[in-house]
């Protein structure tokens, strides 16, 4: 399709002159996005999304501009996730403007977010930009006060980025509801969405344009050359006397660094990240300077500073957790290392597409695995990514939480019927099967109670106020509250830290109170002593040369993708029959099949065949357990190996738990991990082969996962999210100046008031609907036990950890120790395991 | 043996359903109410669910029925916040006609009461505020002063009668585990030489972990608690501190 004639429009003109050709994104979405048609463009970070979707309506509002019919009101709205994106996409809007129109170019763009001061935002009402870059949260500010609808009727065109981060959690049910009161009563809203590479890309489109709108779909995504490699520091010999695989890791990320210019290296978590960058620095001290940490518990100036020196080539090195994951401007990355897997195959996309220079240079992403486990995972999540076998995008059904907000912030520009506002939410996608009860339970919740209450008392300080035929949003003081609480993004309990007067970062309250004053650790990779606590501040001095702690923060993490897990369960398999039948070249044929290089393939294949000795190797034919009998040990190990990702292994540990108290009374501690899980009872709990089937049965897991949920610190957490954002408790609350010991209750109060006198509440059931949809997989856990239903059961009894139960027994021994350094347990771990395996029963030489 | 109840010492009976009874003046005591106090967070802002709160009364009348007391005495924190509103007033007319037909009522202020003389006018009830209620060689009281000096000559007084200071406004609370999965706060009484710290018997409190040591009152900081009787599955559990 030819790009639009240039003589007519002095936007395109610049481009082709500039830039030249379009790129492929850009070719495909203009001539769609010129008929007026809702687009969804999926396409990797630096492949012109931007001008793919900006373009267009630039050239519009030229054109506008020209036949003098250019009107001050705000024609685009533009909302991203991240602030930073909004940033730079200002500067990269402005920049076609200027060198088109000068100075000071008729087209306006503004910037709207928390950061926006009140008189910038005076300006905006006043003289409104023809272009608005905004948050989902300050969007939904917007649209809650009556003087915004003017402004706001004007919109043509919506354009969400990143959209594929926001459609798989609350913030983008939150999202969906504000672009359908956006789109409400007018005749045409064109909706463009930009993505990176998930699937499935239709429930994304749906996303956007809700149930009645049409879009076309645009999948871009083999247009950026995306090259992925496993790199590992076990080598021949993984785990020599001296030395720790900690150690090594460090040296080859640090021979990695120095051979590119710039590299980003991406951990799973924030401790993580903080951790690699305080060894990069202590073992390559000329490079000290040169390698920042970033991640979202730093101070925006400072994760600013670091992204600004990265755009000037400063920077050999970033080290981060998923701050950069999006497609926030860091200049030309010529390398991404992502620290062990990044447990799914999109994550590994995206994150690599964060390298290369623009859309016609290669990105290369090296995933290091640190541990076998990893090893094999890396590799599977390679091979996967290789075939576009993406992971499954999920989205929330109907979070009344967000449902709460929101008939609040309708309420305050209108009074509205029941009918109509249960119409306008059922159309954003993912309230399409809100039940009408539910719908009215929330109403009640927010008015205050139920009708019989309200009639019983003249005021009950409901937020609206609610008859039989609509609602509307109390005045004053409630809407006031309200106007400061929107949003989605929980409150937990941090403590800034500061060295003298600057902001370096926060760090949980709970971290915090594990220390002493005069205690080291770490911030933005650097040690740090503590020298006074306030309730809300930490004060720090620099503690060069000190040995720190990691901080910890307390984020979920990711869990296995299903692709993967599956990838991984059928080479367990292959592996096996190889083994089996005597397929000779053993070394051969694993590193063909997972394409890892014979040095790998010789760890992994040594590692499996003492698997292989000590138990058996867990294929998908049977399940394994195995149970190990220590007699150093009180208690006993159960390792269960349902290869099902942790969220689907949490549902199942909980109903297995569950089930084996009732069976044989007293607790178990059950540990889900991606592989399986790991189930500790008394030895007086021992259980046989015959019994397991029972603990495994379908009928009724349900009831059991919901007995083991009731008290659970995830429901609990969920909770305290639903309170807040469902407007039962504001955010703020815990910011009061208050002492904490006279802040004697907190939303695990009302947990347990509700849990006892009221289980069926809105934001009780929204609290049991996140958790089980959220970090635990229900339906991982049913397709499990729906299949083992005709498979057979194995089980083992060991007393020695087998290979590929260590993952799993580390990880429970990880979680107890807190103060030791993890890295340095698992090698201490790993190290004593090896010389017993290895002077242990000999592994066949292939 | 009947779990929920556990005589202390001669006459002074604990009752896991978090109350105290001096057997021979008959006197039923307990802490902290803090009634209203959804009322109160939600005049706040914060939409606090209002289903508990008849419980606080109910459990008391059952308590009172239970027990055929001649006072029933309230250690401070009757209210949490002595608002001007008609729910509130309701509740504290409920209380005083359900209690008050069974048995004396009797009110100590406590630090969230400081308006409850006005609020109880504003409600029609008539009843007085003390500060502190002698009864045989005990005093009870809410706990809430700021000198050491009153309350070391307290607990002089009655430690010299072999009586106790028996007080509320500390919520105790302490956490038991079976060292594996489970842990549980639980509501918990505080014994030390010639004190006593009774649980909030409202359900709306969080309680303060006894084992930090760091006490309101200068009553349990004068005369540290040696041991906690915690309240667990509605039987009282004697715990070594």
């Amino acid at each position: 399709m030819p790009a639009p004639p240039a003589e007519l429009s002095p936007v395109f003109a610049w481009f082709a002159e500039k830039y030249g050709e379009p790129t492929p994104a850009q070719q495909a979405a203009w001539p769609r996005l010129a008929r007026g048609e809702n687009l969804l463009l999926a396409s990797p970070t630096g492949t012109g999304k931007t001008f793919a979707a900006f373009l267009g309506v630039l050239d519009q509002l030229a054109q506008d501009h020209a036949a003098g019919k250019l009107r001050d009101t705000i024609q685009c709205v533009y909302i991203s996730p991240l602030r930073a994106l909004s940033y730079d996409l200002e500067k990269n809007l402005r920049e076609p403007l200027q060198e088109i129109f000068g100075e000071k170019p008729p087209i306006r763009i503004e910037l709207r977010s928390g950061d926006t001061t009140a008189s910038q935002r005076a300006k905006q009402f006043t003289k409104p930009p023809h272009i608005l870059l905004t948050t989902p949260e300050s969007l939904c500010v917007l649209l809650s006060q009556e003087k915004w609808l003017a402004p706001l009727a004007s919109v043509r065109w919506v354009i969400v980025d990143e959209i594929h981060a926001l459609a798989e959690n609350k913030r983008g049910a939150h999202l969906a509801l504000s672009l359908e009161r956006l789109a409400e009563g007018r005749e045409k809203l064109q909706r463009i969405g930009l993505s990176a590479t998930v699937s499935p890309l239709p429930e994304v489109a749906r996303f956007l344009v809700g149930t009645h709108g049409e879009c076309a779909i645009l999948d871009v995504a083999s247009a950026k050359k995306i090259e992925l490699s496993v790199h590992t520091p076990l080598r021949k010999n993984p785990y020599p006397e001296a030395g720790y695989t900690g150690q090594r890791l460090v040296r080859e990320l640090g021979g990695l660094i120095r051979k590119h210019q710039t590299t980003l290296v991406f951990c799973n978590t924030r401790s993580g990240a903080e951790a690699t960058t305080f060894w990069l620095r202590q073992s390559f001290p000329d490079l000290a300077d040169v390698i920042e940490c970033h991640h979202a518990s730093l101070e925006r100036d400072v994760r600013r500073e670091v992204e600004d020196r990265l755009k000037r080539g400063e920077l050999r090195a970033v080290v981060c957790s998923t701050s950069l994951e999006l497609g926030i401007d860091i200049g030309a990355v010529e390398l991404v290392v992502m620290m062990s897997t990044p447990k799914g195959v999109s994550k590994a996309l995206q994150r690599a597409g964060r390298a290369g220079h623009n859309i016609h240079s290669v990105s290369r992403g090296v995933l290091m695995a640190t541990n076998v486990s990893d090893l094999v995972e890396s590799c599977a999540t390679v091979l996967l990514a290789r075939t576009r076998h993406l992971d499954d995008v999920r989205l929330p059904h109907s979070p009344l939480d967000v449902l709460a907000q929101h008939l609040v912030s309708m309420g305050c520009t209108a009074y509205w019927t029941r009918a109509d506002a249960l119409a306008l939410i059922r159309r954003a996608y993912p309230f399409h099967d809100l039940a009408t009860e539910d719908f009215d339970a929330v109403l009640d919740y927010l008015a205050g109670g139920g009708q019989s209450l309200r009639r019983q008392y003249s005021e009950v300080f409901g937020k609206i106020e609610l008859d039989d035929e609509g609602f509307r949003t109390r005045d004053g003081r409630v809407r006031r509250d309200f106007l400061q609480n929107i949003g989605v993004i929980p409150n937990v309990g941090q403590v800034r830290v500061r060295l003298k007067n600057k902001a370096l970062g926060s760090v949980e309250e709970s971290f915090i109170r594990q220390l002493r004053i005069g205690d080291v650790f770490m911030v933005a990779g650097r040690p740090v002593r503590l020298e006074k606590v306030s309730q809300m501040e930490a004060w720090v001095a620099r503690a060069d040369g000190a040995l720190p702690t990691v901080p910890r923060w307390n984020a979920n993490k990711m869990p296995l993708s299903n692709r993967v897990a599956q990838e991984i369960e059928a080479f367990r398999g292959e592996l096996r029959d190889a083994l089996v039948t005597g397929t000779p070249d053993l070394i051969s044929w694993v590193a063909g099949r997972l394409d890892c290089g014979k040095a790998n393939a010789d760890i992994i294949l040594r590692t499996h065949l003492a698997q292989h000795e000590l138990s058996e190797i867990p294929t998908a034919d049977c399940l394994l357990v195995e149970e190990l009998n220590d007699k150093d040990q009180p208690g006993l190990h159960y390792f269960f190996h349902s290869l099902i990702g942790r969220a689907s292994n949490d549902a199942l540990a909980r109903i297995v738990t569950a089930r084996l108290s009732r069976l044989r009374g007293g607790n178990a501690v059950a540990t889900p991990h991606d592989y399986g899980f790991v189930l500790t009872v008394e030895r007086r709990q021992r259980f046989t082969e015959d019994e397991i089937p029972a603990l495994l049965k379908i009928e009724g897991a349900d009831l059991a996962l919901d007995e083991s949920l009731r008290q659970s610190e995830m429901l609990k957490y969920h909770f305290r999210n639903a309170a807040q954002t469902g407007l039962m408790v504001y955010r703020n609350f815990f910011n009061q100046r208050k002492s904490v010991k006279k802040l004697q209750w907190s939303t695990e109060v009302i947990f347990n008031v509700l849990q006892q006198h009221e289980p069926d509440h809105v934001l009780m059931r929204e609290a049991r609907r996140d958790t089980l949809q959220s970090f635990i997989d229900t339906e991982g856990a049913h397709a499990f036990l729906t299949a083992q239903a005709t498979r057979p059961v194995r089980l083992r009894k060991l007393t020695r950890v087998p290979p590929l139960s260590f993952a799993m027994y580390a990880t429970k021994i990880k979680e107890a120790l807190l103060v030791e350094d993890p890295y340095e347990t698992m090698e201490r771990l790993y190290h004593q395991w090896w010389s017993e395996i290895e002077h242990g029963p000999q592994p066949a030489r292939a | 043996m009947d779990r929920s109840r556990l005589e202390l010492e001669p006459g002074l009976w604990l009752d896991a359903e978090r109350a105290v009874w001096l057997e021979k003046p008959r006197v039923l005591a307990v802490a902290d109410l803090h009634l209203g106090y959804a009322w109160a967070h939600r005049a706040e802002g914060n939409l606090l669910p209002i289903s508990a709160q008849e419980d606080t009364t109910e459990r008391l009348i059952r308590l009172i029925d239970r027990y055929q007391p001649n006072e029933v005495v309230i250690l401070g924190d009757v209210v949490h916040r002595a608002m001007d509103a008609p729910a509130l007033h309701t509740e504290l007319r409920w209380l005083a006609l359900n209690v008050g037909e069974r048995a004396r009522l009797r009110l100590i202020g406590g630090n969230h009461d400081r308006q409850l003389a006005a609020t109880l006018a504003a409600a029609g009830i008539a009843l007085e505020i003390d500060e502190a209620i002698e009864i045989g060689p005990h005093v009870l009281l809410h706990g809430d002063e700021r000198h050491a000096k009153a309350a070391q000559e307290r607990l002089a007084r009655h430690g010299a009668l072999n009586g106790r200071v028996i007080l509320g406004h500390e919520h105790p609370a302490i956490t038991l585990g079976d060292g594996v999965a489970s842990r549980a706060k639980c509501p918990c009484f505080l014994v030390g030489p010639g004190v006593l710290v009774v649980p909030a018997f409202s359900a709306w409190a969080a309680g303060t972990e006894a084992r930090d040591g760091q006490f309101l009152s200068p009553y349990p900081r004068l005369a540290p608690p040696t041991h906690a009787i915690a309240i667990l599955a509605g039987k009282l559990l004697p715990v070594p501190r």
